[in-house]
């Protein structure tokens, strides 16, 4: 996982050219898309193409270290807009992943806080 | 004697706050909020089931939406855009891309619960995010909410691997809170209810427009125009998509009507220039171009944006001469 400085800004400048970056890449020139035209007015910014593309190669990446299959990788950012690109750049760890299978192992856990918040000891969960 | 004394006051504020906090740790009845005559029950008991497999909740409950929007999907066919193995889960962004890919528009419901019980009387059952644990160790759960009674003040879901799960209100609003009160309805384009909140929807439209989702983004920002003809966005939204869409006329029509309504538009101005150039119409993107830098101070983020047009505009005349 460890590209050299100079690959890390190389490598999403080609894949930029070579890859189809967005739909509202075309020929002549570039429109601001909908959803800078909303960052723009809102903070002033904008998500330059070089650093959304760079989120782009990161997300996949983290994406199949975390066991995601490679093509479906790139078939998930894809459909990703740049604002949660954004999003999800260097927070897919940490972000709510809903499971629900956690349940099993927090079954007697959960029976503990159960019985907590029925003698009322519930602001544990609150103040927390 | 006051330093003896001093404490004791304190001693008392943080008593008196400790049995508020003990009080307010009670989560109120949420129930008890709402206005009993707007509610009184509803249940969608319609609404499909998939009963969850291991850790696969949110494929599960985003193809309980679905089938009820009228895309019959089965959660092992969403597994592959969702399913993240190392976090034993997915997120809430993926279960958004997902919808979109089936052609639904994924709007977050307002925060508060009147709003949901608002949607399930509308015949939308949520997909809420729960955290059925506590902040320090959270065990994140998507559910989809199908029911609720004001009388016996509990919510139903599909949730799990329990088709009717009734939720006491209280209940709920905890494990909800904790998931920052996130819920998603499936909308479409031709179906968009009165009571939608115009910047959120928007700003969910503007992405559907850049994930790509164009064919959707065309249908919804129609209705979106129609709905807010004033709108700025809105027009701006149409004629990106057109354009995207290589529909320039239809493009061209929508950016002079976005400058209808806001004559200073800069990214009006700015688009319907790249649009002419892309035409070949040099000279009006160069008086666009021009108007637009005029009011611009120095460290605009606008600038550069012209800046990319100015030089787009270069070629252009170039083309002009040969």
């Amino acid at each position: 996982m460890k590209h050299s400085t100079l690959g890390k800004i190389l490598f999403p400048l080609i894949s930029a050219g070579l890859m189809a970056v967005g739909p509202l890449q075309t020929a002549v020139g570039e429109i601001v898309s909908t959803e800078n035209a909303i960052q723009l007015h809102e903070r002033s910014s904008r998500i330059d193409r070089i650093s959304s593309v760079l989120a782009k190669q990161q997300i996949r990446d983290q994406l199949v270290e975390m066991g995601v299959d490679p093509q479906d990788a790139v078939q998930r950012i894809a459909a990703l807009s740049d604002t949660e690109l954004q999003l999800l750049d260097q927070r897919l760890g940490e972000l709510p992943a809903g499971g629900g299978g956690a349940l099993e192992v927090m079954g007697i856990v959960l029976l503990v806080l159960l019985i907590l918040e029925l003698v009322g000891v519930t602001d544990i969960f609150k103040s927390i | 004697m006051p330093s003896r004394r001093a404490p004791r006051p304190i001693v008392r504020f943080a008593g008196a706050l400790l049995s508020a906090v003990l009080v307010s740790g009670c989560a109120t009845d949420p129930f008890g909020a709402i206005g009993q005559s707007q509610f009184s029950s509803a249940e969608l008991e319609d609404t499909v089931f998939f009963p969850q497999e291991a850790y696969q909740c949110g494929p599960a409950a985003l193809a309980t939406l679905l089938s009820s929007a009228g895309v019959p999907v089965e959660p092992g066919a969403l597994t592959p855009q969702l399913y993240i193995p190392e976090r034993g889960g997915s997120l809430q962004s993926e279960m958004i891309a997902a919808a979109r890919r089936y052609q639904r528009l994924p709007y977050e419901i307002d925060t508060d619960f009147s709003s949901l019980l608002a949607e399930l009387d509308a015949g939308r059952p949520v997909l809420v995010l729960q955290n059925l644990g506590v902040s320090f160790a959270p065990a994140w759960h998507y559910a989809v909410v199908i029911g609720y009674s004001t009388t016996q003040r509990e919510l139903v879901l599909r949730s799990g691997t329990t088709r009717r799960l009734a939720m006491s209100g209280r209940t709920f609003l905890r494990t909800w809170k904790r998931g920052d009160y996130w819920g998603i309805v499936l909308l479409e384009p031709d179906g968009i209810p009165p009571t939608i909140d115009k910047r959120r929807f928007l700003r969910m439209l503007a992405a559907v427009e850049g994930s790509g989702q164009l064919e959707l983004a065309r249908a919804a920002y129609a209705a979106a125009t129609e709905r807010w003809p004033e709108e700025p966005l809105a027009w701006l939204g149409t004629g990106n998509t057109y354009f995207a869409l290589g529909d320039l006329d239809a493009a061209e029509k929508a950016y002079r009507q976005l400058l209808v309504v806001q004559p200073a538009d800069i990214v009006g101005m700015n688009n319907l220039a790249s649009l002419l150039i892309a035409r070949s119409s040099c000279s009006e993107a160069a008086e666009l171009i021009a108007t637009a830098q005029l009011g611009l101070d120095d460290n605009s983020p606008f600038n550069a944006i012209l800046e990319e047009s100015a030089r787009e505009l270069a070629a252009c005349h170039l083309v002009d001469q040969q």
